[in-house]
């Protein structure tokens, strides 16, 4: 009696688990589109008022985050300077997410991931800003390049020094989760399934009966 | 009866994947994509067999896969298409010894199991097509070890030929290979001195034969040895580094496969010690053992480049994966009619992803293609190319082989020539741009172009 609950248990859990895969979706596919920088530039420095921002159309519904380049070097010395704000906007203009970090805690001309974590609508435009705030001295610099050069096709136009510059795009990279293809969600069953089975019909059952007498024998 | 419509049934399974296999790993040849070591592989085969042998003496593999693939394109041609063959060549090879050795020796359920596995293994569609030897390696290390179960089984004059030969071929392809080889050899030795004592003096005759066999390329490891010793590529090894590992072997676009493999891994291995405690059973035995191959060579590996230079990659664990693979076979042999079809189906879904991600990886995301165009209708014989990376020198040899290659660093502007393509990868030496004006000279950029893992500008240079 007991060994049938525990079989019916184990067999609810696999369909919960099924159906969170799909239709629930529980699970994504991490999709990464990164430029391709082959020459680039750097912007003016980033401050309060002199704020940089990046026009975009996600190709899907979840952003994970944003990395972008940023250079602290100046002709001196390595900035250490300021908090880098990026918020993320929608076309009403709503603010979607936003995150922040101290300026020297961030790599200097790497990659460096903003986590965002939020849902947006594919192929509607967003955009996203940078700035620097509590910072005396001038601030870093973005990195951006030519749009074909960059290559991310959901970039449309950058926006810094008050100007408008539909032909540049931001060396960055854009993480999604996006949803599984029918074959990792087949793949996914499959094998809870099989762990299914495994514990139902392998697993466990027959490693109690084998403890029960093998330790009786001893 | 029933049992031997069974076995048909899994035996046609097993075949069915092994043709879908080979038609898939074929598709994925036709394209001219290469990187560094291919690279290096197709520039050593335009030796002779002494030119490969001091050629690859002063690298660091030895020379077998070398030697085969020369002799594969002395008799097919001098193509990439039928490197890349020589290279699936083992696999298929492999699946033919498990449909007689592993059939006999487990089961054709276990050569079911080991077959889908096989093919389902992450790593198998990349290094199953790429022009390096560690199909191969696999080959000779995955014999090396069913071999030796079956001398433990029953010793024969014949088995101990295939295990030495099957060894030496291991150690002559791939020094990580050596070493899989090397713990097989010592894990015998152990069971011998326990269960067998009267074959112990067999093992030190063919231990002795396999090092008189290995004594020509003695030397040359030795230095190879000795140069590594003094600073190597291989980056520094750190626990994130081992973690990784396991990434390499088992991760797929699809989320969590790592996982998934680990714990069809784990659940084998506690079967196969579950199953062997119970009922003393030697293939599962047999199954621990190959199973800890490829994680002893991990540790033999890591410990060798912590205690002296970072030697060990994750790619030089491909070899062992063979056994790896096997022992799981042979401990899931027991799993019920039930689950098995639920396993295979698995293993079949995972090797369609893995496929796709291949695929996209040959034909999708270079630009080899648009590369080799431009080439051919642009740069004429005694045109001169300069490149700003000095990394991919011969990889450029490889796609012009008749042309004058200089790197930026040791160009003189002043020489004659009539038009020059500069290949400016971003990050690498940059070009002064004063060099024009102190030389008239014209700079014009034509191209944005790539090949495997290196993207670049082209500029045309000419004369004013």
């Amino acid at each position: 009696m007991r060994g049938k609950t525990i079989k019916i248990g184990i067999v609810l859990l696999t369909v919960i688990a099924m159906l969170g895969i799909w239709p629930g979706k529980l699970i994504k596919r991490e999709v990464e589109n990164k430029s391709n920088a082959t020459t680039y530039y750097d912007t003016s420095p980033i401050t309060e008022n002199n704020c940089y921002r990046q026009n975009f159309i996600p190709e899907q519904e979840y952003i994970e985050s944003i990395s972008i380049q940023l250079n602290r070097e100046s002709t001196m010395n390595l900035k250490n300077e300021g908090i880098l704000k990026i918020k993320l906007y929608n076309e009403n203009d709503d603010i979607c997410a936003e995150t922040s970090e101290e300026v020297k805690k961030i790599t200097n001309k790497d990659y460096y991931a903003f986590t965002l974590n939020t849902r947006v609508n594919p192929n509607r435009p967003y955009y996203f800003t940078i700035l620097v705030s509590e910072c005396e001295e001038a601030g870093p610099t973005i990195k951006y390049g030519n749009i074909k050069d960059i290559g991310l096709d959901e970039n449309t136009s950058i926006y810094f020094d008050a100007t408008d510059y539909p032909q540049f795009s931001t060396v960055c990279i854009y993480r999604y989760k996006a949803d599984l293809t029918i074959w990792d969600i087949l793949t996914c069953y499959s094998f809870t399934v099989f762990l299914a089975m495994f514990i139902i019909c392998e697993g466990s059952f027959n490693m109690l009966y084998y403890k029960k007498n093998f330790l009786r024998r001893k | 009866m029933r049992e031997l419509l069974k076995e048909k049934w899994e035996l046609l399974a097993s075949i069915l994947f092994m043709v879908v296999f080979l038609i898939s790993a074929i598709s994925l040849c036709f394209n001219n994509n290469i990187w560094t070591d291919e690279a290096f592989t197709m520039q050593l085969l335009g030796n002779s067999y002494i030119g490969i042998i001091k050629g690859t003496a002063i690298d660091v593999h030895p020379p077998l896969y070398y030697f085969i693939a020369k002799t594969a394109m002395y008799v097919f041609g001098s193509s990439l298409f039928v490197q890349k063959m020589v290279t699936i060549f083992p696999i298929i090879l492999l699946l033919i010894f498990s449909a007689v050795k592993v059939v006999k020796l487990f089961g054709v359920r276990t050569h079911l199991i080991f077959v889908a596995f096989l093919i389902a293994f992450p790593a198998m569609f990349e290094y199953a097509i790429q022009v390096r030897m560690y199909t191969w390696a696999m080959l000779f290390v995955t014999i090396c070890g069913i071999v030796a179960y079956d001398i433990f089984m029953m010793p024969t004059k014949r088995k101990w030929i295939t295990f030495t030969a099957a060894a030496l071929a291991a150690a002559y392809t791939h020094y990580f290979a050596l070493i899989s080889v090397a713990l097989i050899y010592g894990i015998l030795l152990l069971l011998f001195l326990k269960y067998q004592r009267e074959n112990i003096k067999a093992w030190f005759v063919i231990s002795l034969i396999t090092i008189l066999g290995y004594l020509p390329w003695l030397a040359a490891m030795l230095w190879q040895v000795n140069k590594v010793s003094k600073g190597y590529i291989i980056p520094e090894i750190t626990f994130k580094t081992v973690i990784s590992y396991f990434d390499w072997a088992f991760h797929t676009e699809t989320p969590y496969s790592t996982i998934q493999f680990e714990v069809i891994i784990i659940i084998s291995f506690f079967m196969c010690v579950y199953h062997g405690v119970r009922s003393k059973n030697k293939a599962d035995f047999f199954a621990v053992l190959a199973m800890l191959i490829p994680v002893l060579t991990m540790i033999t590996g890591v410990t060798i480049s912590v205690l002296s230079t970072p030697i060990f990659n994750s790619r030089y664990l491909f070899p062992s994966m063979g056994l790896l693979i096997l022992g799981v076979a042979v401990s899931l042999r027991t799993l019920s009619n039930r689950a098995l079809p639920v396993l295979l189906c698995f293993f079949i879904f995972s090797s369609i992803v893995q496929y796709q991600g291949n695929y996209k990886v040959e034909y999708l995301t270079t630009k080899v293609v648009e590369t080799e165009e431009f080439f051919k209708n642009n740069i004429d014989e005694d045109d001169l190319v300069v490149y700003n990376f000095t990394g991919y020198g011969f990889i450029y040899q490889y796609y012009l082989p008749n042309q004058e290659l200089v790197y930026l660093g040791e160009m003189d502007f002043s020489r004659d020539f009539h038009t020059i393509w500069y290949f400016d990868t971003f990050n690498y030496l940059p070009f002064d741009d004063t060099i024009l004006d102190t030389y008239q000279l014209n700079k014009e950029l034509v191209g944005d172009l790539g090949i495997e893992h290196n993207e670049f500008k082209v500029y045309k240079i000419t004369r004013k």
